[in-house]
C-alpha cells in the first residue's frame, strides 16, 4: 500500500498507509483514479493570505501555488497526472515571459489529466502557452514553421521509432505542420498598465492551408483535429503512452530518443497498457487502472529515483507541518527548483531527464538536507506522530528495533545491510532508548526518533520511490 | 400612503493606479483602501511574499497625487507578513491589520511607526487572523477576529470592550468574516466570508439581516471580502471570486452590480507608458476586445466616501476602481 501511495500521490504518514490498507488494494487504486469524487481542492483560504497566488504576475506565485496543492490535496493522483503532463508537454515559463498562462496550462492539463488522450491533444493544440512555446503563432499557409508539428510526433504522442523502425517520415512532419497553419493567438493586452492578461486560442481560416495533405499513410484536406485522430490510431503512440506511463509510475527507463532502438524493459506491462489503450478508447484513467493493478507495478518497489517533486512533497506531507496556508510556500517550491526540477521550468522540450539523471552529488546534498531539516525536526506534527506510534506499541526499544521500526514507518526503506548496521551503530551509542512516561522523558525519545529520521534520509534507499 | 423614492443611478467616475510599487507610483495586488482625512486615501497593497523591497501602504488622493510609502516586509515593528486591512482614526493615524502577525500596527499620517498590540488566542481581547478593521463614530475599532469567527470592538490602544457572532452559519453566526462597515445609526456590516453572505447587526450586536447566500447570480456570493454602506443605507460588497460588485437597497434587495469598467489608462498609467509609448501603441491597436483590461480582477477591498464615491480595490489588476452613486 505505501508503494501505491507513492506512485500514484506523493506518499502518506503511515497513520494513512494503516488506513489505506485497511480499505483494500484495489478500492485505494479505484478511490486515487476518481479524484472527482473527492471534495474539490479548496483553494479560497491561500487566495485570501496570498491574493496574488490568483493574480499575480511573478513565477514565484505560481510555483508556490501549485506547491501548496500538491502538499494540500485530498487528490493526490490528479496533482501526479498534472505534473506527468507537464513533465511529458514540457513548457517553459522563460520564453512565455507570460507567467499566468503558463499556469492556465497546468490547469488544463490538471482539468484532463486523466481523461481521453486525444481530448489531451486538442486541447495541447489550442493551448496558448504551447502554440507560443512551439511557434505555432508563425505556422502559416505558405509559411509553416514546422516546429510544433514536430514535437506533436516526435516528443508528444509517437516517438521517432520502435522495434527498430522509424514511426513517421520527414514528409509526415511537414504535413502536420501544414495541418496545424491558422491554430494561432488572438492579439492580446500588453501587460502594462494592468498586469499580465491570458491569451486567447485563435483559428484564423485566412492562414490555414486548406490544401490536400498525406499524412502517415492517409489523404485528405486535413485539419489539426484529422491528424489529432490519425496519430491517437497508431500502435506507436499507444506505445508511447505507455512507456512514458510506465517511466513515471513503475520504474525507470532510459530516455524517450532511445525508445526506437531500446525495447522496454517490462514487455508485459507495456502491452497490457497498450491493449488498454485501444480497447478504452484512448481512456488515461483505464490505463492506469491496469497499472496500478498489474503485476509488474506490484513488483517494481523502489525501481525508481523520485523526482525532486516527489521527495519534496513527500516529505512535507510526512512532516504534516503545512496543511493550510502558511508564508513563503515559495521556498519550498524552490528547494525542489534546487534539486533540479524548477516547476513551470523544464530545461528542454524533452521534460526533465528522470532516473538517475536527477541525481548529481549538489542535488544529492539538496535532498538530504531538505529530507532532513523536515523530518529530523522533533517539532514536526508528523514527527511526533510518528513517535507516538513507537511508544504506543513499547516502552523500550533494542537500536535493532527501533532502526527497523523507524525504516518501516517511512515507507518500508531496505538499506544495504551495511548501512542498516550503521544506523544500528548510530543509534547504540546514543544509549538506550526508552520511551520514558515522563513529559522529559518522552521528549527525549521523540529527540531520538527524530535523529534517527534525519539519519535514514541520508541513505541512499531513501531517494527511491 | 407611500411616497415613491427614486432608485439611484450609478456611473463609473476613475480609475487611479498601476502595477507598480514604490519609489514608482502604484499598487501591486491592492487590497483594501482607507479614507484619512482632507480626501487622503490609503491603499494597502498585500504584495509578493518574495519581494523583500516592498512598500506596503501607499499614501495618495483621488487626484491621483502620489504622497508616499510605508511598511516593509518581515515580522519587525514596523513590517507586515500578510497584512490584511486598514483604518484610519480621526487624527490620521493608520491601523493595520496582519493575519499571520496577529497584531495591528499604528503609524502615523506620515508613515511613522508609532505602536502595536494583539495577541493570538480565544479570550476577549485576544484573536486569530485579525482581518477588517474599522472605527465607529465613537472611535472605537471593530475587527473581524476571523479564525475566532466573531467580531470584536476594542479600544484604539487595544482594551477590549465588546464582542459578537460565534461560529457557524445560522442567522448571526459567522464563518471567517472579512470586511465591515458601520453605518450612521451605528449599524454593524460584516462580510460574512465563508457562508457568503452580507450581515448586519445592531450597535450592540444583535442579527438585523443577511443578504445573499452561495451562487452567481445577482444576490449571489462567492467569497464576500469586504462591505461598505453609505449614507442612505445601500450597501455595497465586493463579490470577491465572482469578479464584482454588488449593490444592495437598506433592506438587502439586489439593486445592481458593477463588473468593472476601467476605461482606460489611469494617471499614474500614463505617466508610466510615455516611457514606452509606440510599443504600446501598436500592440494596443491590435488587440480587438478590451473586456479584459475593464473588468474586475479579484475585487477586495471597498470604501464609500461621504461623496458617495465607492472605491474598490481591484487586486488583480493593481488599481482602484472607484464608482459615483446619483440621488
Amino acid at each position: 500500500m505505501a508503494h501505491l501511495l507513492r506512485r500514484a500521490g506523493f506518499g502518506a504518514h503511515p497513520d494513512d498507509v494503516e488506513a489505506r490498507a485497511a480499505q483494500g488494494y484495489e478500492a485505494t487504486v479505484e478511490e486515487l483514479l476518481h479524484p472527482e469524487n473527492q471534495a474539490p481542492f479548496e483553494d479560497d483560504l491561500i487566495y485570501r493570505y496570498v491574493p496574488y497566488f490568483r493574480s499575480g504576475t511573478g513565477m514565484p506565485s505560481y510555483q508556490g501555488y501549485w506547491m501548496h496543492r500538491m502538499i494540500c490535496t485530498n487528490r493526490p493522483l490528479e496533482e501526479k497526472m498534472t505534473l506527468f503532463w507537464h513533465h511529458v508537454f514540457a513548457t517553459s515559463y522563460t520564453k512565455l515571459n507570460r507567467n499566468p498562462q503558463a499556469n492556465r496550462q497546468i490547469e488544463t492539463f490538471r482539468q484532463h489529466c486523466l481523461g481521453n488522450f486525444r481530448t489531451i491533444l486538442i486541447e495541447l493544440s489550442k493551448d496558448p502557452a504551447m502554440i507560443f512555446w512551439l511557434d505555432n503563432n508563425e505556422n502559416r499557409n505558405g509559411r509553416p514553421n514546422e516546429n510544433f508539428g514536430r514535437e506533436l510526433l516526435e516528443l508528444f504522442t509517437m516517438g521517432v521509432g520502435m522495434d527498430g523502425q522509424p514511426n513517421y517520415s520527414e514528409e509526415d512532419v511537414k504535413e502536420c505542420a501544414r495541418a496545424f497553419t491558422g491554430w494561432t493567438l488572438a492579439p492580446g493586452l500588453p501587460r502594462y498598465p494592468y498586469g499580465d492578461y491570458l491569451w486567447q486560442f485563435e483559428y484564423r481560416p485566412d492562414l490555414h492551408d486548406d490544401g490536400e495533405k498525406t499524412f502517415l499513410g492517409q489523404r485528405g484536406r486535413f485539419n489539426g483535429e484529422d491528424v489529432v485522430d490519425i496519430i491517437v490510431r497508431q500502435r506507436s503512440t499507444a506505445r508511447f503512452v505507455s512507456r512514458h506511463l510506465y517511466n513515471y509510475f513503475v520504474a525507470d527507463e532510459p530516455g524517450v530518443p532511445s525508445w526506437q532502438s531500446t525495447p522496454p524493459a517490462d514487455a508485459d506491462t507495456i502491452k497490457a497498457l497498450e491493449e488498454e489503450y485501444f480497447r478504452s478508447n484512448y481512456d488515461l484513467r483505464s490505463m492506469l487502472r491496469v497499472l496500478f493493478n498489474s503485476r509488474g507495478f506490484k513488483k517494481a518497489r523502489f525501481a525508481k529515483v523520485k523526482s525532486p517533486a516527489e521527495l519534496v512533497v513527500g516529505v512535507m506531507r510526512m512532516a504534516d507541518d503545512y496543511t493550510a496556508p502558511k508564508p513563503d510556500i515559495h521556498n519550498i517550491a524552490n528547494a525542489c527548483g534546487y534539486m533540479g526540477q524548477d516547476l513551470y521550468n523544464p530545461p528542454t522540450v524533452e521534460g526533465w531527464h528522470t532516473g538517475r539523471e536527477w541525481i548529481d552529488s549538489g542535488a544529492l546534498v539538496e535532498r538530504i538536507n531538505f529530507a532532513g531539516d523536515q523530518l529530523g525536526d522533533p517539532q514536526k506534527p508528523g514527527v511526533r506522530r510518528m513517535a507516538d506510534r513507537l511508544a504506543a506499541q513499547a516502552t523500550a526499544f533494542t537500536p535493532d528495533e527501533l532502526v527497523d521500526q523507524c525504516l518501516q514507518i517511512l515507507g518500508d526503506i531496505c538499506p544495504t545491510d551495511a548501512r542498516r548496521a550503521d544506523l544500528v551503530e548510530s543509534v547504540r551509542r546514543g544509549g538506550d532508548v526508552k520511551v520514558g512516561r515522563t513529559k522529559a522523558q518522552r521528549e527525549a525519545f521523540t529527540q531520538r526518533v527524530a535523529a534517527l529520521l534525519r539519519l535514514i534520509v541520508a541513505v541512499p534507499e531513501f531517494q527511491f520511490a | 400612503m407611500t411616497t415613491a423614492v427614486a432608485a439611484p443611478t450609478f456611473s463609473y467616475y476613475k480609475v487611479i493606479g498601476n502595477q507598480s510599487g514604490p519609489p514608482r507610483p502604484g499598487f501591486t495586488a491592492p487590497i483594501d483602501v482607507a479614507l484619512g482625512p482632507g480626501g487622503l486615501l490609503y491603499v494597502l497593497s498585500s504584495y509578493y511574499e518574495y519581494d523583500n523591497k516592498a512598500k506596503f501602504v501607499v499614501k495618495c488622493n483621488l487626484e491621483e497625487d502620489y504622497l508616499g510609502a510605508f511598511g516593509a516586509k518581515g515580522t519587525e515593528d514596523e513590517e507586515f507578513t500578510w497584512p490584511n486591512s486598514l483604518a484610519v482614526d480621526r487624527a490620521g493615524n493608520v491601523y493595520i491589520t496582519d493575519e499571520w502577525l496577529n497584531r495591528v500596527t499604528i503609524f502615523s499620517p506620515d508613515g511613522k511607526f508609532l505602536g502595536k498590540w494583539g495577541t493570538l488566542g480565544a479570550k476577549n481581547g485576544e484573536w486569530n487572523r485579525p482581518a477588517g478593521i474599522i472605527f465607529d463614530a465613537d472611535n472605537n475599532l471593530l475587527v473581524a477576529d476571523s479564525l475566532n469567527h466573531r467580531i470584536q470592538i476594542l479600544t484604539p490602544d487595544g482594551q477590549y470592550l465588546a464582542k459578537f457572532g460565534k461560529f457557524g452559519a445560522e442567522p448571526g453566526q459567522l464563518n471567517m468574516p472579512w470586511g465591515i462597515a458601520v453605518d450612521r445609526q451605528g449599524n454593524i456590516y460584516v462580510a460574512d466570508w465563508r457562508n457568503d453572505r452580507i450581515q448586519k447587526f445592531s450597535p450592540e450586536g444583535r442579527f438585523l439581516l443577511a443578504v445573499g447566500h452561495t451562487g452567481q447570480g445577482d444576490g449571489e456570493f462567492r467569497r464576500p471580502a469586504d462591505v461598505g454602506v453609505d449614507a442612505d443605507g445601500y450597501i455595497y460588497a465586493t463579490d470577491w471570486r465572482n469578479d464584482r460588485v454588488q449593490v444592495f437597497d437598506p433592506q438587502g434587495r439586489f439593486v445592481t452590480k458593477f463588473l468593472g469598467d476601467c476605461p482606460g489608462y489611469s494617471k499614474w498609467a500614463v505617466d508610466r507608458m510615455a516611457s514606452n509609448p509606440e510599443n504600446m501603441k501598436e500592440q494596443r491597436e491590435l488587440v480587438k476586445d478590451f473586456t479584459q483590461e475593464r473588468i474586475f480582477f479579484q475585487p477586495t477591498g471597498l470604501v464609500v466616501d461621504d461623496q458617495n464615491r465607492i472605491l474598490v480595490a481591484d487586486t488583480g489588476r493593481h488599481r482602484l476602481q472607484v464608482y459615483q452613486k446619483h440621488g
